[in-house]
């Protein structure tokens, strides 16, 4: 379900697949200083990195060929998203006068589009050694027919129904971001909340997991 | 022109009023600023007052909140937006002008867009096999577009880790806080949208005791919204006059301008008076005249008269 590779251009990739079938690839550069290039150093802060994302999605992703993959609102909305999550959990202030580019693929957009992008964009992180907060685990959940229901599929999504996209750092239940969709009575907003944080706790315990693996294959190919 | 950054102490001073319950206008944590609602001659046009808030990444986000605050909570019946199925539908457009950014666009810009919706109206159309009819406003009265809901978003700026909260936070707050968290419910209680933004961290029952505040502003505005449609309608109905003109107040000075003139400075201010004539006159002179006084009495020392000259 989740596979990593190294590649000597890149520092870190990975590729995340929740429990249908969304694939989506992240690359991640290590934070690098900005150079005083006219134009660049403004973007750059004194005290630390700045965060550049960017989302797009392949346009053999969706059922219909997609003309513009990246550009549209959507997209920059998406990427506005991903700023705001990683922001909030990255160490930036270690990082000062530098940047950290984040660049998110979907190879295969079905259903729970942020919360791929989100849970791959976190491996990534912590492959290429940036430090973090916590895991950011995020996950979908929809309200249909009085029942809620977690990680919807395309199909689920577009039927209408409530759609609840939560990041979640697991330890301190910190909420990195909520987004909703659509009408739901306030008193199901507890239960569909609840709901998806138990998502993202077990979402975290398959991450972590994974790190672990990652970490015991490549010490003992580095000892031998 | 780029806005003036914030300085320091401002920063400093507005994060320590905010930890002391304190707001620069006097509102209370909770309080939302006057909202005025006026409509234009045409119908589907109307201006909203926040305060001041009468204008990037911002446009960006401002957008995305609103249509799916719109769109996806289905507000609006688009099945009775058809005239002949599977040929020709009306499509409605909502464009919304920033006049003045004092804070808390996302809320001035949600009531703003459904009330204008809802004070629309639409040429009516009559069907005859295959004929389609458009009837322009003078043969039948516009018909009003069908509406569910009037969803209505409601900010919450954080500020401090998210120890303090404020509601409709003005430009000077939104300047300053950590994170904002925008909740477009309507008046039934149904959430439609939920909107965190800026790098905070949130708890659950933070979210949850937002959305009750929410419900709570909601109605309130809701029925502001409503009265003030209410008018239009009378207003409209019986003849009175109406739009953006009657909105503005009248006999307000726009301009102060005043003729130059010279102003007499000469009035001498007679400040003691004692016996042995020793006035002390104060005298308001300027340069010239001060070094030929001084001169005039080096000259005239003896003398007990002294002329002071005005500092």
């Amino acid at each position: 379900m989740c596979s990593r590779s190294l590649n000597p251009r890149v520092i870190s990739r990975a590729i995340f697949s929740p429990f249908l079938s969304s694939k989506a690839l992240v690359a991640t550069v290590v934070p690098i200083r900005i150079q005083p290039v006219r134009g660049a150093r403004s973007k750059c802060l004194h005290d630390r990195a700045v965060l550049n994302c960017q989302y797009s999605m392949a346009t053999f992703s969706t059922a219909e060929r997609k003309r513009r993959p990246h550009g549209d609102r959507k997209s920059s909305e998406m990427t506005l998203h991903l700023k705001q999550t990683f922001e909030a959990a990255i160490l930036t202030q270690l990082y000062p006068r530098s940047q950290i580019d984040i660049y998110v693929q979907i190879l295969q957009a079905d259903g729970g589009n942020y919360s791929s992008c989100v849970n791959a964009a976190t491996l990534a992180v912590v492959d290429a050694g940036i430090p973090l907060r916590d895991y950011v685990c995020a996950c979908s959940a929809g309200f249909l027919e009085d029942t809620p229901l977690v990680d919807l599929s395309h199909v689920e999504e577009s039927s209408g129904g409530t759609q609840l996209s939560l990041a979640l750092l697991p330890k301190a239940e910190h909420l990195a971001l909520v987004e909703m969709d659509a009408r739901l009575h306030q008193d199901h907003l507890e239960g569909l909340m609840d709901a998806a944080t138990r998502a993202c706790k077990d979402l975290h315990a398959v991450l972590d997991r994974v790190v672990r693996e990652h970490l015991q294959e490549v010490s003992t190919q580095l000892g031998e | 022109m780029r806005e003036t950054p914030l300085s320091n102490c401002e920063r400093q001073f507005l994060v320590q009023a905010i930890a002391e319950k304190k707001r620069l206008d006097g509102r209370q944590t909770y309080d939302y600023r006057n909202i005025k609602i006026t409509f234009g001659t045409d119908y589907g046009c109307c201006i909203v007052d926040l305060g001041k808030t009468r204008q990037s990444e911002l446009v960006v986000k401002l957008n995305r909140l609103v249509e799916r605050c719109l769109r996806n909570s289905k507000c609006i019946d688009t099945e009775s937006l058809c005239v002949v199925s599977g040929e020709k539908v009306w499509q409605i457009r909502v464009d919304l002008h920033l006049l003045n950014h004092d804070g808390n666009i996302m809320d001035a810009a949600s009531i703003a867009a459904i009330t204008a919706l809802c004070h629309f109206r639409r040429p009516d159309v009559s069907i005859q096999g295959e004929d389609v009819t458009v009837y322009t406003p003078e043969e039948r009265d516009p018909v009003p577009l069908s509406i569910h809901h009037m969803p209505i978003c409601v900010s919450f700026s954080f500020f401090q880790q998210g120890t303090y909260l404020l509601v409709d936070p003005s430009e000077r707050e939104e300047r300053v806080m950590d994170g904002l968290l925008v909740i477009a419910m309507n008046k039934h209680r149904e959430i439609c949208t939920i909107q965190s933004s800026g790098g905070i961290m949130l708890l659950k029952d933070q979210v949850l005791r937002c959305s009750k505040i929410a419900s709570v502003k909601v109605t309130e505005i809701s029925e502001l919204i409503q009265k003030a449609l209410e008018n239009d309608k009378k207003v409209r109905k019986e003849g009175g006059k109406f739009g953006f003109a009657e909105s503005m107040p009248n006999q307000r000075i726009t301009a102060y301008k005043m003729e130059v003139a010279p102003v007499d400075t000469e009035d001498p201010i007679v400040l003691s008076d004692s016996e042995e004539e020793d006035v002390v006159v104060l005298e308001p002179k300027i340069m010239k005249k001060e070094v030929k006084v001084q001169a005039s009495s080096t000259a005239a020392s003896k003398k007990k008269k002294k002329k002071k000259p005005a500092h």
